[in-house]
């Protein structure tokens, strides 16, 4: 397959839905409109990282990031929109992103009407912080908007490929939220759900239960606030700029 | 002169006016028989049109939509009638009934429908309607229907809508959400309903049509489609949001088993021509399933199930069309044939009378065990529905009345043993069905399992069908009639159940005809026929509330806006209605009350309100609905009620008089 534009690197098949209405398979890659693609990742920074090169190889010719974020900074609500200046990872690597792009970006989301961040930095991280403890302890070392998985490793493809990137993620869990690890473990690499899985966990737990509402909101709140964001941008989001 | 002429004088001029009152009641009955005899099928029956409000029709055709099988012409004849039923001179949306206060769910069903027929966004009309449904604070606050009509034309987000899996119909039947525990007509309406929200069905929409300015937030936006109240309701919420972050990890087998299983539950139910359930909305749901399962268009239960929401549709003369929800030929041929009895001993009307008892006998549903067989396992069956066939679903209210007429009619031929076997299976099968508080439900027995009211589904209120006043009384009458020894005891409960349900002011309410008139009469009629003594104060206080509410022309009449206050029982700003008068007069008729003022001028109003001329010479009318369908959400125009009931006042009077003076 070959790309002539954009390479979009994505986790989940949830986030994934936001961007075409095709079903997506993980690992593969997903053309969409105007010789973009998409890659279904999975988690994780290695994910990301092989998903970023195989869209590289296929001739992508710039490298973008699409999903879902946790909240570090009180201000994002679930359902805001980030399009960080800068990439953090643990070891304290900086990377930025391409700014024509970004400042294409922004003046496209603007139009959303969403609460919208693009000052600041995004923190990735190898491991996910569920806890509120977790979360204002990342904020205090690295003060960055929202926290994900893989934004790190493309943004070290992207320059070792010599390729302009951005990211864009929408906020789904707030800096006082904490996700139960249970559940967290009832769904896959992908995103898929794992019955049994929840099923156990909610045994081991019937509290889970009371946290479901919550969670079910702020994921619908993503959700819709991707979805606005790739209507208002393109799948191609905002490329070239 | 002297005293003794002056009374003869007065005498004459008495008689005088005695006879020309004669004159026009012979007439004004003669008329009414001649009028409705011409309304007879050439099979012996009678089917007047039902009428609702506009929600049938627009969904008619947001149907076609939906299929992607529109049929332009009809569709055209449909948006005229919807053009036609707008209220332009007040609020400028829809009504659930004439000259009610506009309702949101309707005028957003209606906008909908006129933006698929072609109308234009712009046109006075429309401008009309979307600035009344913004007032009311959008589409986003229409009922749980209409946001899954919106949600299944992607309109709304599927949050927008209560969760209603389809895996309910794996509970096991203990469980408070069981499907047996809901109305025959919720039942058939959720059990597709469920599979078209499990699968987020979408239609087909060929012309891409939308409404998004009918939002004062854009939909996705949105956070408020269900109305906050009490702690129960908030629960109800909470698990509603439980089961959407649950719903991805229902395994697939499990959902295939469940929608498999809701499909098993309907196919068999589908009923012909005459559709499932008999009624509108359940056949729509049931053939967009089709469509969704997979089902080609050619398939040939899809077709029966299109062409039997087809048969609704009622063209007019002035090129409009609309969709009714079902028909009523069980009941307009019973009350026809009843009405007739006391008309004219012509062997004309005579025979018109023995052909719709015919009729009738052939529809009694002497096979199928329904869904009432949950109920009462060991009945047999025996019923008569509403429709031509709806053998799943008998009526009770039906049932009562055709045993009793067929009893009535073998009775006058003096051949008593002739539908001995059709009434003591009919009577035996609604005996089996009394609730526990003595009264009569339509179709079930003890359905009062109120708690499913309070889910988020139930935002209509209509899910259950518990005993009613009016069916119950209808049940004595035909009990009281046959006098059978053996259900005296089930008689006694049920009069029981009666005296316990007036209410403070002498008055019964009216589940299925509006409202308090209807109700009082439908109980009275029945007291009268059990043997009731008349004297008893009970009734008198009833028959006291009827008078009272008299109006100065001798009519009576009762607006729909008493089922939301009760303040308004019995009156309609002095307006008066041949129907609402027919049953006041009916049941003070009951207790062979005919000399009485009150009688006599309602009488007279009648005579003086029979359409002298036109289509409708020798019947009434009135344009006002007659009947909930479910009351504060649904009501119904029966066309039927303002040609039969009128008549049967009048000639049942007069059969009154002539045994009094005899």
């Amino acid at each position: 397959m070959a790309i002539r534009s954009v390479g979009v690197v994505v986790a989940l098949a949830s986030e994934a839905k936001a961007l075409t209405p095709r079903s997506t398979q993980p690992d593969s890659i997903t053309p969409l409109a105007d010789g973009s693609a998409l890659c279904l990742s999975g988690m994780g920074p290695a994910a990301a990282r092989r998903a970023a090169h195989a869209l590289a190889d296929a001739g992508a010719t710039a490298l973008a990031v699409f999903g879902v974020a946790g909240a570090l900074d009180e201000c994002l609500r679930s359902g805001s929109l980030c399009c960080p200046e800068r990439i953090l990872d643990e070891t304290d690597h900086t990377y930025a992103v391409d700014s024509a792009w970004h400042a294409r970006l922004h003046q496209q989301l603007a139009l959303t009407q969403r609460p919208l961040y693009t000052n600041g930095s995004l923190l990735s991280v190898q491991t996910p912080l569920l806890t509120t403890t977790d979360k204002t302890a990342a904020y205090d070392r690295f003060a960055a908007l929202a926290v994900d998985m893989e934004s790190a490793a493309v943004a070290e493809a992207a320059y070792e490929r010599k390729l302009p990137f951005v990211v864009l993620r929408a906020i789904v869990d707030e800096a006082g939220d904490t996700i139960p690890a249970a559940l967290n473990n009832s769904i896959d690499a992908w995103g898929r759900p794992r019955t049994l899985r929840l099923i156990a966990a909610l045994c081991r737990d019937p509290s889970v239960l009371a946290d479901l509402p919550r969670l079910y909101s702020r994921m619908q709140r993503a959700t819709q606030a991707l979805r606005a964001a790739a209507e208002a941008t393109g799948p191609a989001l905002a490329w070239p700029p | 002169m002297s005293s003794s002429t002056r009374f003869s004088t007065r005498a004459t001029a008495n008689d005088a006016f005695q006879s020309a009152e004669t004159n026009g009641l012979d007439q004004a009955i003669e008329r009414g028989r001649a009028a409705l005899l011409s309304r007879q099928h050439q099979d012996g029956h009678w089917c007047f049109e039902l009428e609702s409000d506009c929600t049938i029709t627009a969904e008619y055709i947001l149907m076609m939509h939906f299929m992607d099988d529109i049929d332009d012409v009809l569709q055209e004849k449909m948006a005229r009638y919807l053009r036609d039923t707008q209220v332009k001179n007040t609020h400028g949306g829809w009504s659930q009934y004439y000259e009610g206060d506009i309702d949101l769910s309707c005028t957003v069903k209606a906008y909908f429908a006129l933006k698929a027929a072609g109308d234009d966004p712009e046109a006075e009309h429309m401008r009309m309607a979307r600035k009344a449904i913004l007032a009311l604070g959008g589409a986003a606050h229409a009922n749980v229907f209409t946001r899954i009509l919106l949600a299944l034309f992607e309109q709304v987000p599927w949050r927008a809508t209560p969760y209603v899996p389809v895996e309910i119909m794996l509970l096991p039947r203990w469980f408070p959400f069981h499907i047996e525990k809901m109305s025959y007509w919720a039942r058939t309406t959720t059990v597709p309903l469920t599979i078209l929200c499990s699968l987020k069905a979408k239609a087909a929409n060929p012309r891409k049509i939308n409404v998004r300015e009918l939002f004062v937030t854009p939909p996705e936006q949105e956070h408020n489609y269900f109305i906050r109240g009490g702690l129960l309701n908030r629960t109800f919420l909470m698990l509603d949001k439980i089961g959407r972050f649950i719903d991805p990890f229902i395994p697939k087998k499990l959902r295939q088993r469940a929608i498999d299983k809701a499909v098993a539950w309907f196919l068999p139910r589908m009923n012909g021509e005459d559709g499932i359930g008999a009624i509108f909305p359940p056949m729509v749901n049931c053939l967009e399933v089709m469509k969704a399962l997979g089902y080609p268009k050619d398939h040939p239960v899809r077709q029966t199930c299109l062409r039997s929401i087809q048969k609704l549709v009622v063209h007019r003369a002035d090129g409009s069309a609309y969709c009714q929800p079902c028909v009523s030929p069980i009941w307009d041929t019973v009350w026809s044939a009843l009405t007739l009895m006391h008309t004219s001993e012509d062997a004309g009307t005579q025979d018109a009378i023995a052909k719709a008892s015919d009729w009738l006998t052939s529809k009694q549903e002497l096979e199928v065990k329904g869904d009432w067989i949950a109920q009462a396992p060991d009945l047999a069956p025996g019923g008569w529905a509403f429709q031509y066939n709806n053998a799943y679903y008998p009526d009770i209210d039906d049932t009562a009345v055709v045993a009793a007429l067929l009893h009535i009619q073998d009775r006058r031929r003096g051949e008593s043993g002739r539908h001995r076997v059709n009434i003591n299976r009919a009577v035996d099968w609604m005996i089996g069905l009394q609730s526990k508080n003595g009264g009569f439900a339509a179709f079930d027995a003890n359905n009062t399992h109120y708690h499913l009211n309070a889910i988020p589904f139930a935002d209509h209120g209509a899910l259950l069908d518990p005993p009613t006043e009016d069916v119950s009384g209808r049940v004595v009458a035909c009990l009281g009639v046959l006098a059978r020894p053996q259900d005296q005891e089930s008689l006694r409960r049920a009069v029981d159940y009666l005296r316990s349900t007036q209410l403070e002011d002498g008055s019964w309410w009216g589940r299925w005809g509006s409202n308090y008139i209807y109700g009082t009469w439908s109980v009275l009629a029945g007291l009268a026929l059990a043997g009731e003594d008349p004297r008893q104060p009970y009734i008198r206080k009833a028959i006291e509330w009827l008078r009272s509410r008299q109006h100065a022309d001798g009519g009576w009449g009762e607006t729909n806006n008493s089922y939301i206050d009760a303040a308004l029982r019995g009156t309609n700003h002095g307006i008066s209605t041949p129907q609402t008068t027919a049953w006041a007069l009916l049941a003070q008729l009951a207790f062979g009350d005919v000399h009485s003022d009150s009688v006599k001028r309602g009488i007279a109003f009648l005579v003086a309100d029979q359409q002298a001329s036109g289509a409708l010479e020798g019947l009434w009318y009135h344009p006002s609905h007659n009947a909930p369908g479910f009351p504060r959400v649904y009501y119904l125009k029966y066309h039927g009620y303002t040609a039969y009931f009128p008549l049967w006042a009048l000639s049942r009077y007069r059969q009154l008089l002539q045994s009094a003076a005899a």
